[in-house]
């Protein structure tokens, strides 16, 4: 059974999205602030948070934070704020999607479906491909979802790494921001540029070392693509 | 050493009566003097005393018209001024030069006895080998003693041994002659030099006017006595005293002494002058003269001198012209003879010194080459108060100035600063007015035509439009007031440009306070609209999703949840448009008499979810109040204490009458409001719990337009807010209700 932490303090909000997950089969543990809500995370290993940011007693970027420091699970921030900025920090402080209030039930379904999609691939069919050795040393393992450097695994999100596996992939082709986008984070996403630029900036910050060549390319206005090979 | 032996020693230099003259004039008049063996004998006198002529007369350089020398000159050496060495030759060579034998071929022989010769005088000369030229002025004189002293005379004159040596020099040419002295030589030694002569002489003689005036042990007078002994007689003391005069009066000018004063001078000036007429006149600024002082001069004789200064052609303008002037003047029968000397100093011409001969009065000229130090000494006296007047001036404005900038920086409000500072310049300037006008009061003051005798009035630069105007007396000192009217001016620029600065900061300070409220309370908003919306879209949603079929309860909560958050919605909608009503002042207060109990009890029936205990005593007078707003208050209060409070929170509303107001509170036992925490920050905060934000803000913008307070009362335990209203009379009451009716 799927397990989703929803973390809200507005009683109507819970009621409604608790009704939702619970008619769908989904297994609901709701915290109304920061302490419950690490408690829950501690005791019930969910495989998806909904966080509402406007959590008394913290601020909200803090809390997801910390619930990213301690779960790779699937992480959708619903806040009623909408400016581009807000939703950047949230990506960056860990997030997997940023949905904003008010919102449709249907949206909120699909958007949770994609999101565990990405972040339970296990659960999911098995992707294709098997170990690719992007540069010396570091090995991207499609089938087992390990990246190695070195022979020492480098920790990426699910989300993190099914963009570094769509690009492993490509084996070094220019991929569109719309095709990854959809790719990784599923249709409807192609517009949410923002989504690839935090992500890859994660990758590379995990991955590239300073003063090797980079990693990834961006290819200004189309997309990016792997630098396997630079000799 | 081999001529010296056959000649009988004479014990004593003897002259005799002598009498010496060139031409006409008669320098020594029976002079008569002796040098013993051993015997330093010291020849002091003033210049032309005859000291020169006496120790050629001795030497036998002139020929006495009168009197008698013993020895003959053969026992008497000399050493000149003029020390007759030869620049060229060694020092070896120029010690026996003009000795018998003269100086030998071989330089070996001539530095072997030049080494002797040095050695028996006990004086040691360095290299003998050097030229002349490379000695300093005290080695030649020792070489020209030595030489001197080497051909053994009984006598030995020297005429200014000492001048312009060094103090070390000097001290070794006297070493040299008292060892001559020690071995029996006589010395005569003839010197300016009277420190010196009383020190080492054995006895002094005193030339004066070419006799001997006195004949004094060495020891028994100090360089005073001897100075007084060598001019002597009266002329020489008064001129001394002159002197004496001038040196006290240049001192105490340097100084700056109490008896400095032009009067000191003019007073000092006819004394040194002989008792004349002395009379200071200075110029003015209009350069016309102003007697300054005068002494030996009645008022009458100094005014027609005054008169006579004036003229075009007088004393005055002649002696600024000329640097000196002579005329003559009578004054109530008395034939004045006047003579004036200009007073320059740096900048130019200062005045004139008059000095004035009564001839009836006074029998000899006065000494008039002294007058142009006085005049000096009195330029020198006027430059400086000159000076020091300046710089006292420039003081006071720098003083004035500092004070008013200090004003200006200490104080936070300019205003006031300002006003403090031009208050200070107006008691500087000694004005009766000086005010700052801007605007309009500007405009038209440099409007008009003709300014009035005794206004100043500046614009002050750099200003958009700011005039500064000040009423002087007539007696102010125009550099003064210009001076200081210009710092002021300064200072009310810096003045202005701070206020200027202050505006903007402040407009930029209040334009940022007011977007930043505004942001945060667009954020508050959005969410305050959206969680309502979130609900709504989310249930209706919900209820439209095609993969599940809702049992009946749930669509009928779902239902329920729209209708209450619609409702919550328009009233948050309401509020909001309450809210930006007052805050944009539009609005509308329907103020009328009403019974605080109905209002009450409106207010009450708004909430019916909770039991409020209401008490209203008795007597409490009806308050003047928009009837609508005051129950929106009231059920916003009872709303919040109802709403974020735990279950089973008791709610009481207590009316009380105290003198001029009337008080509604609204109290509960639910939690306490932490410490510290006022009803405006609770206003602004907390919009999570319901919307109380927005409901409390209101409250309090209705409560100050209804003319009352909305307060928070400290409480250990739950909670109590006071709307507070003014008891309001009924006349005045129906006053508003006319202006509000219209």
């Amino acid at each position: 059974m799927t397990t989703v932490l929803l973390v809200e303090d507005d009683p109507n909000i819970v009621d409604l999205i608790r009704a939702n997950l619970l008619v769908r089969g989904y297994d609901v543990a709701v915290a109304t602030e920061r302490h419950g809500a690490l408690a829950v995370l501690e005791a019930r290993h969910p495989d998806l948070v909904l966080l509402d940011l406007m959590i008394p007693g913290v601020e909200g970027f803090e809390l997801c934070y910390e619930i990213r420091e301690r779960t790779s699970a699937g992480l959708i921030v619903v806040s009623a704020r909408r400016a581009e900025q807000d939703k950047v920090t949230a990506l960056n402080a860990g997030a997997d999607d940023y949905l904003t209030k008010p919102f449709g039930i249907e949206e909120l379904m699909a958007r949770m479906t994609a999101t565990l999609r990405r972040t339970r691939p296990m659960q999911g069919p098995p992707s294709a491909g098997g170990r690719i050795e992007l540069r010396p040393g570091l090995v991207v393992d499609l089938e087992r979802q390990l990246v190695e450097r070195g022979g020492v695994p480098v920790h990426l999100t699910p989300t993190e790494f099914a963009l570094l596996g769509e690009l492993a992939r490509a084996d070094g082709r220019l991929l569109s921001h719309a095709s990854l986008l959809r790719a990784v984070w599923g249709r409807g996403y192609e517009t949410e540029t923002e989504y690839l630029r935090v992500y890859i900036r994660r990758l590379r910050a995990k991955l590239e070392e300073p003063g090797e060549p980079p990693l990834i390319v961006t290819q200004p206005r189309a997309g990016y693509r792997l630098l396997r090979d630079t000799t | 050493m081999v001529a010296a032996a056959v000649r009988a020693p004479a014990a004593v230099l003897e002259a005799e009566g002598l009498v010496v003259g060139y031409g006409p004039s008669v320098v020594l008049e029976a002079v008569s003097l002796h040098v013993r063996a051993s015997e330093l004998v010291a020849v002091v006198g003033d210049n032309g005393a005859g000291k020169t002529t006496l120790v050629r007369t001795l030497a036998g350089e002139l020929k006495p018209r009168a009197g008698t020398i013993r020895p003959s000159a053969a026992d008497v050496g000399v050493v000149w001024q003029d020390l007759a060495l030869v620049e060229d030759l060694g020092v070896a060579e120029n010690l026996l030069l003009g000795r018998e034998g003269g100086v030998f071929v071989s330089p070996r022989r001539t530095h072997a006895e030049a080494r002797a010769m040095l050695r028996d005088l006990g004086l040691s000369l360095g290299d003998l080998a050097r030229p002349l030229r490379t000695l300093s002025g005290g080695q030649r004189r020792l070489v020209a003693i030595a030489r001197e002293l080497a051909r053994q005379p009984r006598f030995l004159l020297l005429d200014e041994p000492t001048s312009s040596l060094g103090a070390a020099e000097a001290t070794a040419v006297v070493r040299l002659v008292r060892d001559a002295c020690g071995r029996g030589v006589g010395v005569l030694l003839v010197s300016h030099d009277l420190d010196l002569v009383t020190q080492i002489a054995d006895r002094i003689v005193v030339l004066r006017r070419g006799r001997v005036v006195a004949d004094v042990p060495g020891g028994s007078v100090g360089p005073d006595d001897l100075g007084e002994l060598i001019l002597g007689d009266h002329p020489q003391q008064s001129s001394r005293r002159q002197l004496e005069r001038i040196v006290w009066l240049a001192r105490e000018v340097a100084e700056g002494g109490a008896e400095s004063g032009v009067a000191a001078i003019t007073a000092t000036c006819s004394a040194a002058l002989g008792g004349c007429g002395v009379a200071t006149v200075l110029l003015d600024a209009a350069g016309r003269g102003v007697l300054e002082s005068a002494v030996g001069v009645d008022a009458a004789t100094a005014d027609a001198v005054l008169e006579e200064l004036e003229a075009p052609t007088g004393l005055l303008r002649r002696a600024l012209e000329f640097g000196a002037a002579h005329g003559l003047l009578e004054v109530r029968n008395v034939q004045w003879e006047l003579w004036g000397f200009a007073i320059r100093g740096p900048s130019g011409p200062l005045g004139v010194l008059v000095i004035g001969r009564d001839p009836t009065r006074d029998r000899a000229r006065p000494r008039l080459e002294l007058a142009p130090l006085y005049a000096a000494q009195v330029a020198t006296v006027v430059e400086r108060e000159r000076a020091l007047l300046t710089l006292a001036h420039r003081n006071h404005v720098l003083e004035v100035l500092r004070g008013a900038l200090e004003i200006l920086a200490r104080g936070a409000d300019v205003e006031r600063a300002l006003e403090a500072a031009l208050a200070s310049f107006r008691q500087a300037i000694g004005a009766s007015v000086l005010e700052l006008l801007e605007g309009d009061a500007a405009g038209s003051i440099l409007e008009q035509s003709a300014v009035p005798t005794g206004e100043w009035v500046r614009k002050v630069p750099a200003s958009s439009l700011a005039v500064l105007r000040a009423v002087v007396p007539e007696t102010a000192q125009r550099d003064d007031t210009e001076e200081l009217l210009n710092a002021a001016l300064s200072v009310v620029r810096l003045a202005l440009e701070r206020r200027e600065l202050e505006r903007v900061a402040q407009e930029a300070a209040a334009l940022r306070r007011s977007q930043a409220l505004q942001v945060a309370f667009v954020h508050r908003l959005s969410h305050e609209l959206r969680t309502p919306l979130t609900a709504i879209t989310g249930y209706a949603s919900s209820l439209l999703a095609n993969d599940v079929a809702w049992d009946a309860a749930s669509q009928h909560r779902f239902l329920t949840r729209i209708v209450s958050e619609s409702q919550r919605l328009a009233r948050l909608v309401g509020d909001l448009l309450d809210l930006s009503a007052i805050e944009s002042g539009t609005l509308r207060l329907r103020r009328d008499w009403a019974e605080l109990a109905y209002v009450v009890e409106a207010a009450v029936a708004c909430v019916p979810e909770v039991t409020v205990d209401v008490d209203v005593p008795e007597g409490v007078p009806p308050v003047f109040v928009d009837h609508d707003r005051l129950e929106q208050v009231l059920v916003n209060l009872l709303h919040n204490a109802a709403y974020h409070n735990p279950p089973g929170t008791h709610i009481r509303l207590r009316v009380r009458h105290e003198p001029g107001r009337v008080v509604v509170a609204v109290e509960d036992d639910g939690p306490a409001i932490p410490h510290g925490v006022s009803l405006a920050e609770l206003a602004e905060r907390g919009r999570r719990e319901g919307g109380n934000g927005l409901g409390l803000a209101i409250s309090l913008s209705i409560v100050e337009a209804l003319g009352g307070s909305l307060t928070l009362v400290p409480r250990a335990d739950g909670k109590c807010f006071e709307v507070v209203l003014p008891e309001v009379t009924e006349s005045a009451g129906d006053v508003v209700v006319v202006a509000e009716g219209q």
